[in-house]
């Protein structure tokens, strides 16, 4: 069986997996969103996913240490491994103490970051490349890429709480959460997308005023997400 | 303030404790809930995790790399590791002393 399914957040991917599994159903292979499934008895594994070292594969170390653990290696995308171990051989989880946990999710923020940062220049060179010249899939290109942005800054928010509730945990003193994107960085977004669709229909100077106050709130909104919480 | 010199982690101090004498690394998992009664369970993540930064800072070493025999890859503490873990008693054992002056008011 195949199912299509896009996650960013590996905790939702986990459960999900788990919850196949109950059903007996047990992940075997993924490919760019596609999970393949094979029939197995209910509940025959535990799945884990790890953030590992390298891009599509593990050390050779990582390899044995797992496999002498009864671990085995499902999956390998991007820096995700995908474990699993047999229900039968008891409790299979990754990462049992607060300090290890905060490394493991601050690697994780750290790659959506730089993921998102890839996302600017890209966006940037959209804007560029719709002002400089006609560019016919512009608006799309722009409004994907935002969605894109979003749905990694939402991920780093997510990410960042689970961090601040870890060292809530170490430090015993209340961290304040943060729900959702800043709205400004959201509007700045939209400013955007509409500077580069009205470009055709209103003078030169109206279309800059739009686009710089638009990359304005987007700078604040980054600011924000990537600078005020992270102490 | 240097690494070196932080307190350790309850994983660290337990992982350093089962390395006294060679053991792999289901045998540390192992060790450590028996002693601890089931309170520290290391996950496979958590141990690999500090085996790795262990060994970079050489206070574990690999034991044993006996691919033929198929036996499992075991770690043993070295002296820079045992040293550590002393160091680390000598605070604990300090705070425990200066503990008892809760009692006496």
């Amino acid at each position: 069986m195949i199912r299509f399914k896009l996650y960013l957040d590996k905790d939702a991917e986990t459960n999900w997996l788990n919850e196949m599994s109950e059903k007996g159903w047990a992940f075997k292979s993924f490919f760019a969103g596609f999970y393949t499934f094979e029939k197995c008895e209910e509940g025959r594994y535990v799945y884990q996913i790890d953030f590992g070292e390298k891009l599509f594969k593990v050390s050779d170390e990582y390899r044995e240490f797992m496999k002498e653990a009864g671990i085995e290696i499902v999956q390998t995308w991007g820096w995700w491994v995908i474990l699993r171990k047999p229900a039968s051989e008891g409790e299979f989880e990754l990462y049992t103490d607060v300090e290890s946990s905060i490394e493991h999710y601050s690697k994780i923020r750290r790659m959506f970051k730089i993921a998102t940062v890839i996302e600017i220049i890209c966006l940037w060179m959209e804007i560029m490349a719709a002002t400089i010249g006609k560019v016919s899939y512009a608006v799309p290109a722009a409004f994907f890429i935002g969605a894109i942005m979003i749905g990694f800054i939402r991920i780093i928010i997510h990410t960042t709480n689970i961090i601040n509730n870890l060292k809530e945990r170490q430090t015993g003193i209340p961290v304040e959460k943060r729900r959702n994107v800043p709205p400004i960085l959201a509007a700045g977004m939209l400013l955007n997308g509409l500077a580069i669709a009205i470009q055709e229909s209103v003078s030169g100077n109206v279309k800059i005023a739009v686009q710089v106050l638009a990359i304005i709130f987007m700078l604040v909104g980054l600011w924000d997400i990537f600078v005020k919480n992270h102490k | 303030m240097n690494e070196m010199d932080s307190p350790l982690t309850e994983a660290f101090f337990y992982i350093l404790l089962a390395l006294r004498k060679p053991n792999h690394g289901y045998g540390i998992t192992q060790e450590v809930s028996e002693i601890t009664g089931g309170r520290v369970v290391l996950g496979a993540g958590t141990l690999y995790g500090a085996l790795q930064t262990l060994q970079k800072r050489k206070w574990i070493q690999v034991y044993s790399l006996d691919t033929e025999s198929r036996k499992k890859k075991e770690y043993v503490l070295t002296d820079l590791g045992r040293q550590a873990f002393e160091r680390e008693r000598d605070r604990l054992e300090e705070l425990l002393n200066n503990a008892k002056m809760m009692g006496e008011v």
